[in-house]
């Protein structure tokens, strides 16, 4: 779904009502950037760890919140958030391999789909956040843009360029 | 590589990106999965302290017979 002017005025008025201490104003804006952090951090991290780092992103939003000046930048600032949280899983993480088994039930993707994903976790930075978000959480370009605060000509290249190099690796795996 | 279809959806959908989009999509974050992941550290967080527990009411339980008997 692209941002209308509508919903933009509304989100910026979640942020304002979330910065004046209403859960559950930030708990619709967890539903609705739900996708974005968990595509960055997916980008980053292990699947199992990207979706236990989700809570630690949304808390630790919800403590600086009020420190947030410009209600609409509320995407472009949670997106660093989640990118620091993976950093700092890195930090104290010790290496591990992914386990499939440790998805929890209910959703078990095959195994192809850990490989692409391995796959497009070791592209370049630039190319595996849009890539995550458009192919795994569904979200088009033009939805990236406005989520994340990034130009549309800079997610449309990266796409464009990403899918190229994925599709290379690809067919090499062939 | 149709780029319409990679960037918004539009125009001739694309092969190789609907082959990925339907395979990726599953590891995608539903809601439903963020509970279960809040979940799923509320019971390793309740399961630590109750090994903690455990393992304190133990220690007290051997060491009682050793404290009274010096």
């Amino acid at each position: 779904m692209l941002l209308t002017i509508e919903s933009r005025a509304e989100e910026t008025a979640l942020v304002r009502a979330a910065q004046s201490g209403d859960r559950a104003a930030f708990g619709a804006l967890y539903s609705s950037y739900g996708r974005m952090v968990h595509g960055i951090l997916l980008a980053h991290v292990d699947y199992n760890d990207a979706e236990d780092l989700m809570q630690d992103v949304f808390l630790r939003a919800m403590e600086q919140v009020t420190g947030l000046r410009e209600a609409t930048a509320f995407g472009a600032w949670l997106g660093a958030i989640a990118r620091r949280a993976a950093f700092d899983h890195h930090r104290r993480k010790r290496p591990m391999p992914m386990l499939i088994d440790r998805i929890p039930g209910g959703k078990r993707p095959d195994g192809e789909a850990f490989e692409v994903l391995e796959i497009i976790q070791r592209l370049p930075e630039s190319y595996r956040e849009p890539l995550i978000l458009r192919l795994v959480e569904g979200m088009t370009g033009p939805e990236i843009a406005a989520r994340t605060g990034l130009t549309p000509d800079s997610v449309r290249v990266n796409l464009c360029r990403g899918m190229k190099l994925l599709r290379d690796q690809l067919e090499r795996r062939k | 590589m149709n780029e319409e279809y990679l960037w918004n959806g539009g125009g001739e959908p694309d092969e190789t990106t609907v082959r990925l989009e339907k395979l990726l999509a599953p590891l995608g974050y539903t809601e439903s999965a963020g509970a279960r992941a809040g979940a799923g550290r509320a019971r390793r967080f309740a399961l630590a302290w109750g090994l903690v527990a455990a393992g304190t009411a133990l220690a007290g339980i051997v060491a009682v017979p050793w404290l009274r008997d010096p």
